[in-house]
């Protein structure tokens, strides 16, 4: 149980070829950040950044969790706390702009994350948006998660779209994070310097464990490449754990959940688990994502239905 | 309620991010079920509706909002009498069909409310105002669980009821809105053992128990002639009717001895009844009124340090609309629980019960005589008491000993402990001497095992003849003056047997006590060879002693898997339990009643009848002498009356013995276990020994269940 991944949310300093500006807090720099681009603006997105806690092992040690209570009460909201018509639209399209659009291929090309990119910025045909009245509102995944050797195609793809869409990378060994230290800061610092803004990174469990942590804007439930990813009941834990955190820091962190994440109805369940645990205030792509790649398209599918009353046959929707 | 709301535009709502209204598929299954009958429904007999001129239309209103829903006829004697007389019809058929096909009947009646468990749901809710994810989901899960589990019973035949025979009849009369979980329940047990039910619902209960009766025989259309050999249904017609009735009941049930027993579901007992005196003769004493509280039972909820503090909070938010929670926490972890119940209990919706996403409805109406909850709200704050969200009693503790001492003030019937220390959960488990325990869960399933605990309510054991109508025996003169039992005597006896702590004395160490006293009785303790009748008693005692002493060393429970967990079964004592005659019979062998009693635990307030006060304390020094507690056992002249003084005093368990005239059962509502011991110990002095079967019989009687929830086996 608990957090594999923990992500890092880019700060003030971007790369040379981040173009959209926006002021941003001045911050400490992430471990291992590269340095330098300081003319350059904040990251737009991110709500703010988490500078870690000393290890308090008399918080951890009060940390109850009763697996089975948590599970029952995973099931009972999936079930219950549905919603429906104009609310499950909205809700749907709020989930959208809480996708990290992924693609983790080893056979990934500069091709398919071009298409990936457009995507992302057209996650919702245009006319079904127009039908909602929400053609206006900027509705575009939160960002585009590749791997390190695809960010520059991401970036260039979505900078010749024109758009500001961040690019995440995973990075320090992904998806296991077994490679030396300084591998994986020279990873993340590669990521950086192609011009990622985002970085998912597998945290080593041993520098946790010895104290030596450091503060995470976002956690992730999984990588996506394990045999079970989200599950409802341990990101309720892993929420709860964000909330306690708050209170007692007065830092938000985000969360991300990772993996297996297909279908329109995991997504509602998903974002109506964070408004129960931690309120509507998270639900926004500052402290938000949904790590997944091929839920947009069910996505979009319900939503072509809210609007049209059928189902979309195959050449309505674009595919990735 | 179901209004329909212009939808809000996306725009608005994904600015919001409101939930906005659940599925109103529900409540529109209800209204239209209203519509087809045009709002005015009938009584529901012989499977078709029963609609004779001239009654009282009764308004059935929505339990949340009061808006008229449908009227109901009024019920008369004729109607009752039409009934009944179909249920005599249907029940001695339904009892010949054998378990078996009982058992395949009820499992389709299961199938059939499941497919209209929407409707069903709303109904639950419309008539009781509570919330419909609590109707339509835990009530109506565990009402189908049980009416399965006695499907099976019936299959099977569940253990110690083989040879039972059906009562008859049996009047169900539901005061107010009944929940689903307690009706199926009910009814699964009365159907399972061959009886015919005879519903009496107030407009409250009418709803539930008219469609509940309607689905049963496949809708009324569907039904065909009482006569008929076949049915289209799941249930014969004719099996279940339904009688819509109005205070005072009494009355109608009069003059019906074909109706053998009559169970009542809900809450005062004296509203429907009417008159004190008002129930029936020729209710069988075996089936007489049992109070059964329906579904808004009060539990606490115990907050121990290790507890997970955010499941606690999600459970209580949850099940704050389906029973009344009182919340003992540890001071160590109150702080912590009190800041999550704020956000929980803050982000709980309220307002209409039919929204599936509504987790708690309008307050129900408080019984008369009780002060409103804003009045005790207002006392409560200006004391300085801190109040937030809705109503949430939180007692703080300072010690595992103190939650169990505070939660044994407030009069639940079941616990839910929470932490993860498993070895303070189960200790404070054991020590709470409550029915049903959960231990970190809150309404977890309940065990197969429980259901089944009804069935023997409604069934005849083989050494029970069934009476032939009119032959009870009169009230014999006594041939010496009685004294009528001294009120305070008996207060304090009851007094003295409750802090007695025999219950608490280990199986064993009471079975030695028992041992002892057999030995003290003297004379030859193998058995009666006695040539007169005197030492015969003394040997059958002594023998019942040894019998129970023996059973004490290998009692034992039961576990049973249940989803999410599994659930220890086990029995505990009733408590203090009175023993009075009420008739001729001789007391000698109605001694033998007490060592069963005293061995699980029962202490015992037995009102002698005259000149029966002899062998009692002869029995008691024997008793005390050989280690039991003094109060545990408190002999006291009887006589005339025992009985009403006896129930007055609200024992846990109240024993008629000796047969005779019938007691006044309307001043038995108060007591929860009436069992009048009939042939359960032989015919008489010099007959045979008790049949086979008894002891059982005996045992369950002198116990309740008690049940243990363990989480484990959980889906994920």
């Amino acid at each position: 149980m608990g957090s594999v991944l923990a992500s890092w949310r880019r700060g003030p300093e971007l790369p040379a070829h981040a173009r959209r500006d926006r002021q941003g807090r001045s911050l400490p720099a992430p471990p291992g950040s590269a340095a330098g681009g300081g003319e350059l603006p904040a990251a737009p997105i991110m709500a703010g950044r988490n500078p870690g806690t000393k290890l308090e092992l008399g918080w951890i040690s009060k940390v109850h969790v009763n697996r089975p209570a948590v599970v029952r009460h995973a099931e009972q909201i999936k079930k219950w706390r549905t919603v429906k018509g104009n609310w499950q639209a909205a809700w749907l399209l709020k989930a959208v702009t809480c996708i990290d659009l992924t693609t983790l291929s080893g056979d990934d090309t500069p091709s398919n994350v071009h298409r990936l990119c457009f995507k992302a910025k057209h996650p919702i045909r245009e006319d079904l948006l127009k039908a909602l009245d929400m053609h206006d509102k900027g509705i575009t995944v939160a960002a585009v998660c590749v791997y390190p050797a695809r960010v520059i195609d991401a970036v260039n793809a979505l900078m010749a779209a024109g758009c500001d869409i961040p690019v995440a990378s995973v990075a320090a060994g992904f998806p296991s994070g077994q490679t030396p230290l300084e591998t994986k800061l020279a990873e993340i610092r590669l990521a950086v310097q192609y011009g990622a803004r985002e970085i998912d990174i597998v945290i080593s469990r041993s520098l946790v464990l010895a104290g030596q942590w450091e503060g995470s804007d976002f956690i992730k439930t999984s990588t996506g490449k394990e045999v079970e990813n989200a599950t409802f009941p341990v990101g309720v834990v892993m929420m709860r754990a964000i909330r306690e955190y708050y209170w007692q820091t007065g830092n938000k962190v985000g969360f991300k959940p990772a993996g297996g994440i297909r279908t329109a109805k995991d997504a509602i369940t998903w974002l109506m688990l964070v408004k129960d645990e931690l309120g509507v205030e998270w639900l926004k792509p500052e402290l938000f994502r949904l790590g997944a790649s091929s839920l947009l398209e069910d996505i979009e599918k319900q939503i072509f239905y809210h609007v049209t009353g059928t189902y979309p046959l195959l050449h309505d929707l674009a595919t990735v | 309620m179901a209004a329909a709301l212009e939808p809000l535009p996306v725009t608005e709502i994904f600015g919001s991010m409101e939930d906005g209204p659940g599925a109103g598929g529900a409540g529109a299954a209800a209204e239209a079920w209203f519509s087809s009958h045009g709002r005015s429904l009938g009584h529901f007999v012989a499977g078709t509706w029963l609609k004779a001129p001239g009654r009282e239309p009764l308004e059935c209103r929505e339990a949340a909002t009061g808006r008229p829903l449908v009227t109901v006829p009024r019920g008369e004697g004729p109607d009752v009498a039409v009934a009944v007389e179909t249920a005599a019809t249907a029940a001695a058929k339904w009892g010949g069909l054998g378990g078996p096909r009982r058992g395949r009947s009820l499992d389709r009646l299961a199938q059939a409310l499941a497919a209209a468990a929407p409707q069903l749901g709303a109904l639950s809710t419309l008539g009781g105002g509570r919330p419909l994810a609590l109707t339509l989901g835990s009530d109506l899960d565990l009402g189908l669980r049980r009416l399965r589990a006695a499907g099976g019973g019936a299959a099977l035949g569940p253990p110690g009821l083989s040879d039972w025979s059906p009562l008859g009849v049996v009047a169900l009369v539901i005061e107010g809105p009944c929940d689903l979980a307690t009706l199926l329940g009910t009814l699964g047990a009365i159907l399972a053992m061959g009886n015919a039910a005879l519903l009496l619902p107030d407009p409250q209960g009418a709803l539930l128990s008219l469609r509940v009766a309607e689905l049963a025989v496949g809708g009324a259309s569907a039904a065909v002639g009482v006569a008929s050999r076949s049915w289209a249904g799941p249930l014969p017609p004719g099996l279940l009717n339904v009688v819509s009735v109005a205070p005072p009941l009494g009355h109608a049930l009069r003059g019906h001895p074909e109706v053998t027993a009559v169970t009542v579901l809900g809450g005062a007992q004296a509203a429907l009844w009417g008159s004190p005196r008002g129930v029936p003769r020729g209710v069988s004493p075996w089936g007489g009124p049992r109070g059964v509280s329906p579904g808004g039972a009060r539990v606490a909820v115990l907050v121990l340090d290790s507890a997970d503090l955010d499941s606690v909070a999600a459970a209580l938010a949850g099940g704050l609309g389906g029973a009344q929670l009182l919340v003992v926490a540890l001071e160590g972890a109150l702080g912590a629980l009190g800041r999550l119940l704020r956000v929980r209990l803050g982000a709980l919706r309220l307002g209409d019960p039919l929204d599936p996403k509504t987790g708690l409805g309008p307050l129900p109406q408080p019984p008369p005589g009780t002060p409103h909850p804003q009045e005790l709200l207002r006392a409560a704050l200006e004391e300085g008491a801190e109040f937030w969200g809705p109503l949430l009693p939180l007692v703080p503790v300072r010690s595992p000993q103190d939650a169990i001492s505070v939660t044994l003030g407030l009069g639940v019937t079941a616990a839910s402990v929470w932490a993860q220390d498993v070895p303070a959960a189960l200790d404070v488990a054991d020590r709470l001497p409550l029915g049903r325990v959960w231990i970190n869960a809150l309404e977890a399933p309940e065990a197969p095992g429980e259901a089944l605990e009804a069935m023997r309510e409604f069934g005849r054991p083989p050494w029970d003849p069934p009476p032939a109508p009119g032959t009870l025996p009169e009230q014999e003169s006594s041939p010496e003056p009685e004294t009528p039992p001294n009120d305070a005597d008996v207060a304090t006896a009851l007094q003295e047997a409750r802090r007695a702590g025999w219950g608490r004395v280990p199986g064993p160490a009471r079975a030695q006590v028992l041992r002892g006293a057999a030995a003290a009785l003297g004379g030859d303790s193998d058995g009666d060879d006695g040539d007169n009748g005197d030492n015969g008693d003394t040997g059958r005692l002594q023998a019942a002693l040894l019998r129970w002493a023996a059973r004490m060393e290998l009692m034992g429970g039961a576990v049973q898997e249940v989803a999410g967990g599994r659930v220890l079964l086990t029995r505990r004592p009733l408590g203090v339990v009175g023993v009075a005659w009420g008739g001729p019979r001789p007391l000698a062998r109605a001694l033998e009643l007490l060592p069963p009693a005293l061995a699980l635990g029962n202490a015992l307030v037995l009102l002698a009848p005259p000149g029966g006060i002899g062998p009692a304390l002869r029995l008691r020094q024997a008793l005390v002498g050989a280690g039991l507690p003094q109060g545990a056992l408190s002999v006291l002249p009887g006589g005339a009356g025992a009985v009403t003084t006896l129930s007055r005093h609200r024992p846990d368990g109240l024993w008629i013995c000796g047969g005779g005239p019938e007691p006044d059962w309307s001043s038995l509502g108060g007591v929860t276990h009436v069992w009048v011991p009939g042939g359960v110990l032989g015919g008489g002095p010099g007959q045979d020994p008790a049949p086979p079967g008894c002891d059982l019989e005996l045992e369950l009687r002198s116990s309740r269940p008690r049940s243990l929830w363990l989480p484990g086996g959980g889906s994920q």
